[in-house]
């Protein structure tokens, strides 16, 4: 019945893939455009184009407050709000499938808490300029705690590696607490920082940050196929000739990159690590060969939507866009659980 | 044949609990094995050191005579593949990219399905029916439908060597009946080796060339299922009675558990039977607690059948012959050591006239039961000779219906002691 055109069908399937991922990027393209336009002061999206072809092109200059504007102050910020978006909803695809577990974060293993206590000692030291740095080590350090807590004769079961994530991330997040009531005046600082913010990024941030997100993503794209075989749970992989452990450290490793990478950018934006690979799995299924890319620029898109909402809506007060992914992405959430968006109903 | 896995001084301790010890095996090319044996046995865990998902403390596992820790994962793919318990969960692939996963010991890091994993997928899920589900969502399956699919996720990796861990598990019987023979037929038509633990001894006995029954962290068994599932193999495996009797229609053995109520000691009761007189008395004496002994019986009648079946110790002689002295001394031996002796329904001719002489040897303090039943006129094939010998019998014994035969032997039983 279904007979021999079934792969041409199966073909035709991920043509149809491709073209979403394209139009997916074309979409991200010209939201990006759109934000670089819109705030305090408003430009045509004309302005932006002019700017990009005198920068690329060597065309006619444009006004000198456009390129400011443009290059200097929106575009590093909404680059950095991309590359965020992308990183955590990547890294959401790579624990959720190490883990099973589609409801797990890029936080769960005490990320957020050990950058937000890397953040926090910075802080409380003065050492303002650093802040990106400590907690770039604080989330790295947590996660390798939690990792190494959950060892077991040379194996990192996943039930233990998230019950020792947890449990890491409540201690650290209480020593958060301390060092926050210790130092009242740098309260409000450090809680605006966890809810996360893109407010002021430039380019040398970006720099600083974007080479770890590309070394954390890469380590997760080498390792779509096993995440796709640990699918059928850790010992199955194994018979089907994967290196189970090996797989896992670098997934791991990958993923841990690139969520701090994101936090010290940006602070702990949350739920976009959890909602993006969840929502986009209801529509492509669990195949990590689609989840990821689509993953990547569905948070792209996402981040810079929230962000650009963030400083808008409200302005000239800027909201904390954690607030935002939370207020948007949480009733999207449910609305999609509810109505159970799979591919093939 | 050649000797597709040769296991010796196999050891494995999880926890400083001792689960296998010392086990030797071989497992032969193109065999369907079977792998039986009670909870504990540690059936599953001999699987899974097959496929190299544990390592052994001691003991070596040579498969293709290149030991086991020698195969680096990806060639192991290659050549074997496991169908363990567990079915994934949460999955949201249809069942064409769960057989496709598969393929991956076949495939290069990049680079998507070629044509020829197709053609494989195809083949396989064909084999094993689960082809009309290729595009449905594996987690809407049923549990049979599922194990189709998982069956041909296996086949998908071109094994030689396919292992199935409690392959019926949660299956209704007749997905049960439909999957193992799907896997015979791979064996008979692929020639690909398999080993499976199974749980039903019916379903192993019959679809099964060689069984290994595992107790007690080794092999007790192994072999063909008529060596392997005998009465007492299975009472030491098992720790229960059963009845092991010849399927009719396949020629394998057939188990059939006997009822496990806590059984008392009674005495010994002889059963004179013979024609099908006595078929019925046993199964329900030995249940009370009696050590019963039969004779003499005529091969093929259905009382030596039932007796065989059930173990019960008894004297036999070919069918239709007449009963020799050495029978019948050996039936006047077993009557001696009983306390009573229970005289079947039993037609008499000049053939077996001899057993109701001997049930007259009695001694004194035992007794004699005689079944009311058909009257001996209707029996007497002898010229009136048995009836003779009845009518002695019956001023030795007493007369008991059938139905009452069960508890005038447990009262006799406790008025004795």
């Amino acid at each position: 019945m279904q007979g021999k055109d079934l792969s041409s069908q199966v073909r035709a399937q991920r043509h149809r893939w491709r073209l979403v991922s394209f139009c997916l990027f074309l979409a991200l393209v010209l939201v990006v455009i759109l934000a670089l336009s819109v705030g305090a002061v408003k430009l045509s999206p004309g302005d932006v184009l002019g700017v990009f072809a005198n920068k690329l092109f060597g065309s006619k200059a444009p006004p000198e407050t456009a390129r400011i504007i443009v290059w200097q102050l929106r575009l590093p910020r909404i680059l950095m709000a991309a590359a965020v978006g992308a990183a955590l909803s990547s890294s959401g695809v790579a624990l959720q499938g190490l883990f099973r577990n589609s409801l797990v974060d890029p936080y769960i293993l005490g990320l957020s808490s050990g950058a937000a206590l890397g953040a926090a000692l910075g802080f409380s030291l003065k050492l303002s300029g650093f802040i990106p740095f400590f907690a770039f080590l604080g989330a790295l350090l947590a996660t390798s705690i939690a990792y190494l807590l959950a060892q077991e004769h040379g194996r990192v079961p996943p039930m233990r590696l998230l019950l020792s994530g947890v449990a890491t991330s409540a201690f650290l997040s209480a020593l958060v607490s301390m060092l926050m009531l210790r130092s009242q005046q740098s309260m409000q600082t450090i809680f605006l920082w966890l809810m996360g913010s893109f407010s002021g990024r430039s380019w040398p941030e970006l720099v600083l940050v974007f080479p770890y997100m590309l070394v954390g993503l890469l380590l997760i794209f080498f390792h779509l196929r096993e995440l796709n075989l640990l699918l059928l749970g850790e010992e199955a992989a194994s018979q089907l000739g994967m290196e189970v452990e090996r797989a896992k450290r670098f997934l791991l490793l990958g993923a841990t990159l690139a969520a701090a990478a994101s936090v010290a950018g940006s602070g702990t934006i949350g739920f976009v690590g959890l909602v993006v690979p969840h929502l986009v799995r209801l529509v492509t299924g669990s195949d990590h060969r689609l989840l990821f890319p689509l993953s990547f620029l569905v948070g792209a898109l996402f981040m810079v939507l929230a962000d650009t909402l963030a400083r808008t809506i409200m302005a000239p007060v800027e909201l904390p866009v954690g607030i935002i992914t939370s207020l948007i992405g949480a009733p999207f959430f449910l609305y999609l659980l509810k109505r159970g968006g799979r591919r093939w109903q | 044949m050649a000797v597709v896995f040769d296991i010796c001084g196999l050891t494995f301790t999880y926890d400083k609990t001792p689960i296998l010890e010392d086990l030797k095996l071989e497992i032969e090319e193109g065999m369907f094995v079977g792998i039986i044996g009670p909870n504990g046995a540690g059936k599953s865990t001999l699987l899974r050191l097959l496929s190299k998902a544990l390592s052994p403390q001691r003991g070596a596992i040579l498969l293709e005579k290149t030991p086991l820790n020698k195969w680096s994962r990806g060639e192991l793919a290659r050549h074997l593949a496991v169908m363990g318990q567990e079915r994934p969960q949460d999955l949201e692939l249809t069942a064409l990219e769960v057989v496709m996963l598969g393929r991956a010991p076949h495939q290069g890091r990049f680079g998507g399905e070629t044509p020829q994993d197709y053609r494989v997928v195809e083949e396989a899920m064909v084999l094993t029916h689960a082809w009309d589900l290729a595009l449905r969502p594996f987690s809407q399956l049923s549990g049979g439908e599922q194990q189709r699919v998982m069956l041909a996720r296996a086949l998908a990796q071109e094994p030689e060597v396919l292992l199935l861990d409690e392959p019926t598990a949660h299956l209704d019987l007749n997905y049960q009946l439909e999957l193992l023979s799907q896997v015979q037929t791979l064996v008979l038509q692929k020639g690909i080796t398999t080993i499976a633990v199974l749980h039903d001894l019916n379903l192993a006995a019959s679809f099964c060339d060689k069984l290994v029954l595992l107790s007690r962290r080794g092999v007790l068994a192994a072999g063909l299922a008529g060596d392997v599932l005998t009465t007492d193999l299975i009472r030491e495996a098992y720790g229960i009675g059963v009845q092991v009797s010849t399927n009719p229609l396949t020629g394998r053995p057939q188990v059939t558990p006997l009822p496990q109520g806590k059984r008392q000691d009674r005495f010994r009761v002889h059963i004179i039977g013979g024609g099908g007189a006595a078929a019925s008395l046993y199964y329900p004496l030995l249940e009370a607690g009696f050590t019963l002994s039969t004779g003499v019986l005529n091969q093929g009648d259905t009382d030596w059948q039932v007796a065989k079946d059930l173990g019960i110790e008894l004297v036999e002689i070919p069918a239709f012959s007449p009963i020799p002295e050495e029978a019948h001394q050996a039936n006047l031996a077993l009557i001696g050591q009983a306390r009573a002796v229970v005289l079947a329904d039993v037609p008499f001719g000049p053939g077996n006239l001899g057993n109701l002489k001997a049930a007259s040897t009695i001694g004194p303090g035992r007794d004699l039961l005689l079944l009311r039943g058909r009257p001996l006129s209707q029996r007497d094939f002898t010229g009136g000779v048995a009836t003779q010998l009845y009518t002695e019998l019956l001023a030795r014994g007493e007369i008991v219906e059938e139905t009452d035969l069960v508890g005038r032997l447990i009262e006799l039983d406790k008025t004795g002691s």
